[in-house]
């Protein structure tokens, strides 16, 4: 019985200690990740403070100021301070934005991380890297660039597409049209990174692009090209509109982007699609640029049996030029169709109120 | 007697099998969480691009359903309408509470009726009313003849008029960066269907005028405990899944899904108090073994919701029972999705381990802890036998515990006292002693209660919300 005990109570206490062994174990482990972190970023502090007060020397100088030189660093500190480089860079225009590059240039920051650029594991350093390329203009990393726009990693790819576009917007343009087609991008990422720079530059580009390519990646990229301005080239949209056979998509991406009676009659023509969301920019496009005739298409749009056909004609109707009051009375209490009577009072009450369509 | 002891000896090593085939797999599921949540972090750290072009990001519907919340509902529509997001709709569901909760929200956002054209995909319980804010036109409050939770977020559905909706529990607390965080995977990949996020607990936390102002830990050791188990479900849990597109749970209180997958399925299924889960489950099972078509559906580990999590064991009991009914109808809901072949991961592992370890685990465990206590009291099992079997049970839970909140240290680290990181420790230890046995006793009675097959409504939950401020300064 005794022995039997002594058993029990040393394998209680070996339990206890291996559980006891174990936390501690990991309790130290995150006292010690936390205290690394703290140091790490005790030093990043550090730092910081030893070079943004010559980061923002250099962007308040007179062009005959020499400014206070910059401290020596070690090799490891480089992307640190590239990232204080890249804050204060993207908060300057002009003559600041030189010196800032020039400072770059004088510490050989660039020649440090340009090799970085696909040789780095760290996808944080590799992006930074590549921020710093593209701020710089610096016209070696284009080779680099043109890799890194085939990452894997979205991020990464995106970010060298941006640096590609800031160092030249053709070499840029050419990885964009030239985008390949089993990658993601997000058209709200492209459209950012296109906005930042001149639409006089790169909207020719984009049309020459929409019209070189096939229906696919023609939608993409009138949507972008949308998203950058207000599609004016009506000729472009109209000579894609009569190519011969058009995917969906392409149909769509030309009526949601066309403001030109051009278009009318390829509106009219797709009001009858089986395609709800055609239908819907069908009737965007009519009830934005049609005839006076063409109120009967929206009013009978009105009775769609898709709900988003009914509210973008509802909304087509309301604001058509020739429609009056009295004609909207008259819809509202004698139109045939219950739906449409709905929708057409959902959307009068939604303009009163100010809403503007999702 | 020798033959009772070897038998008694044999169902002790299963029991002790299953907890380290638990642990095993709970184990196999950190190592797939850390490795996706550590590329999320450098992802997230290395997101140096330009912000999201605003006009493009997809409209959102933010659904909030409401049964007698008139205590919450304002300040939570108001952190619903503070959301930093261009896009953005509210529809507030009232499912026919019985208190002033309508009365509360006319009087705070002078709605006027109107006459909302609504589709109706889903069939539902009547719409009374629709209301828009007289100066908020994006805000619609929509009062029903009561139907349950998920009726009212089927309203809520076939009134948004946004490809995207979420759903948000009345009571929780979002950060206004919440909505842009959590659409994220939509941009990055379009085949995504639907988007968990992570639910942490705010008791002890400041919340002023619907906004998370201060995180700190709650007094009570129950709500301390409840952290470690939302950081275990979160962390690890939903984390692990997600990468191999196999997540069954995304969470009532804060969800994100496109409506047209939820509409093509039925949307969310009435009367049912497991309604999130049943829903992922349905929309695994249209796509994988129906549609066929890929799809994904993810989860975002950035802590974006907060919640309140019960103090007191009544609430909790009421909860975990709920929760336990929820998870039991939604699998047995679905039986075809386990061991199908075109079911990939979900009919392979997550499914068959929902089963085996939430589902069934309660009754393998209480069974263990009752079966070896009686044993070795009748001199049928030794006490090394019996220790081996509860180092087995409480000290791989409590290394399991401990690993999740190292992780979160490692990753978002919301609490910022060194006390509160030693104090937390303290807490993943003695939730495995009493009050993980005491949940599993609350999980088995929940299975029962499901076996009857008896209707239960949602049970009362006493809300404190004494983290709630009401524009009150520090």
């Amino acid at each position: 019985m005794l022995e039997n005990t002594d058993r029990i109570l040393s394998i209680v206490v070996s339990a206890t200690i291996v559980l006891t062994a174990l936390v501690a174990l990991l309790l130290t482990f995150t006292y010690v990740f936390r205290f690394r972190e703290s140091r790490q970023q005790r030093l990043e502090k550090e730092l910081r403070e030893r070079w943004l007060p010559v980061l923002f020397d250099r962007v308040s100088l007179k062009d005959n100021e020499l400014g206070r030189s910059p401290p020596p660093f070690k090799k490891s500190e480089r992307y640190m301070i590239a990232l204080c480089w890249i804050q204060v860079f993207e908060q300057v225009r002009g003559r600041s934005e030189k010196r800032l590059r020039k400072l770059a240039k004088d510490i050989g920051l660039v020649e440090l991380l340009r090799r970085k650029i696909n040789s780095s594991k760290n996808l944080q350093h590799r992006t930074i890297a590549i921020q710093t390329c593209g701020y710089m203009r610096d016209k070696l990393a284009t080779s680099d660039l043109h890799s890194a726009c085939n990452d894997s990693h979205t991020v990464v790819s995106l970010c060298a597409l941006r640096a590609l576009m800031l160092i030249d917007s053709k070499q840029g343009m050419h990885a964009l049209t030239h985008w390949p087609r089993d990658r993601y991008w997000p058209k709200e990422r492209l459209a950012v990174i296109l906005q930042e720079l001149p639409t006089a530059e790169i909207l020719p580009m984009l049309y020459q692009a929409v019209l070189e390519n096939d229906d696919e990646f023609a939608a993409k990229l009138l949507i972008l090209v949308d998203s950058i301005a207000p599609v004016t080239d009506e000729e472009i949209i109209f000579q894609l509109s009569q190519r011969d056979t058009l995917t969906t998509n392409l149909i769509q991406a030309i009526l949601q982007v066309a403001n030109s009676p051009l278009l009318l009659p390829f509106a009219r023509h797709h009001l009858a699609s089986s395609n709800r969301e055609i239908r819907s920019a069908a009737v965007r496009l009519i009830g934005a640029v049609g005839d006076p005739e063409d109120l009967a298409l929206l009013e009978a749009a009105l009775g769609d049996a898709d709900w988003f056909v009914r509210y973008q004609a509802g909304r087509a109707v309301i604001q058509f030029p020739s429609v009056d009051l009295a004609h909207l009375q008259h819809l509202l209490t004698e139109h045939p169709d219950r739906f449409a009577r709905d929708i057409l009072r959902h959307a009068l009450g939604e303009q009163q109120q100010g809403v503007q369509p999702a | 007697m020798n033959d009772t002891n070897t038998w008694v000896m044999n169902v002790e090593i299963g029991f002790v099998i299953y907890f380290i085939l638990l642990s095993l797999f709970y184990t196999i599921l950190n190592g797939i969480s850390v490795v996706s949540l550590m590329a999320y972090m450098s992802r997230v750290r290395s997101l140096a691009l330009p912000k999201s072009f605003q006009p493009l990001l997809p409209p959102v519907s933010v659904i909030v359903p409401a049964y007698n919340e008139s205590a919450t509902i304002v300040s939570s529509v108001k952190s619903m309408l503070q959301l930093d997001y261009p896009n953005l709709e509210v529809i507030v569901v009232n499912d026919g509470s019985s208190d002033d909760t309508l009365a509360m929200l006319h009087q705070a956002f002078k709605l006027d009726p109107f006459a909302e054209a609504y589709r109706n995909h889903i069939p539902t319980k009547p719409i009374k009313q629709i209301y828009r804010a007289h100066n908020l036109p994006h805000l619609k409050v929509v009062d029903k003849v009561n139907g349950g939770k998920a009726d009212a977020l089927n309203v809520g559905i076939n009134v948004s008029q946004s490809p995207l909706f979420c759903g948000v529990d009345a009571d929780s607390v979002l950060q206004r960066d919440s909505l842009k965080r959590i659409i994220m995977p939509f941009l990055d990949n379009p085949e995504t269907v639907a988007v968990g996020g992570s639910i942490r607990i705010a008791n002890g936390c400041q919340v002023e005028d619907g906004l998370l102002r201060k995180t700190a830990l709650p007094k009570s050791w129950l709500a301390r405990i409840q952290i470690i188990e939302y950081l275990r479900a979160f962390l690890f849990g939903r984390n692990g899944w997600s990468p191999l597109n196999a997540l069954l749970i995304i969470s009532g209180a804060f969800g994100v899904f496109r409506r047209d997958a939820v509409v093509a399925a039925g949307g969310y299924l009435a009367n049912s108090v497991g309604e999130d889960m049943e829903l992922i489950v349905r929309l695994h099972k249209r796509f994988r073994l129906e549609q066929q078509e890929p799809y994904r559906i993810s989860f975002v580990p950035d802590p974006v919701c907060w919640t309140e999590a019960p103090e007191d064991f009544r609430t909790l009991k009421n909860q975990r029972l709920r929760w336990q009914r929820g998870l039991l109808e939604a699998l047995s809901a679905h039986p075809r999705l386990c061991f199908h072949p075109r079911g990939g991961t979900v009919s392979w592992f997550a499914y068959p381990f929902m089963l085996v370890f939430e589902g069934i685990g309660p009754l393998l465990e209480v069974t263990g802890y009752v079966f070896t206590l009686i044993m070795y009291a009748n001199g049928n099992l030794s006490g090394e036998a019996a220790l081996i079997f509860l180092a087995a049970a409480v000290g791989l839970g409590m290394f399991v515990s401990v690993l999740a909140l190292v992780m979160e240290e490692m990753t978002f680290r919301m609490y910022k006292r060194k006390r509160a990181v030693a104090i937390l420790f303290l807490a993943a230890i003695l939730e495995n002693l009493g009050y993980r046995q005491l949940n599993s006793c609350w999980r088995l009675l929940g299975t029962w209660q499901w076996l009857r097959r008896k209707q239960h409504g949602w049970g009362t939950m006493q809300r404190k919300g004494s983290w709630q401020q009401p524009g009150t300064k520090d």
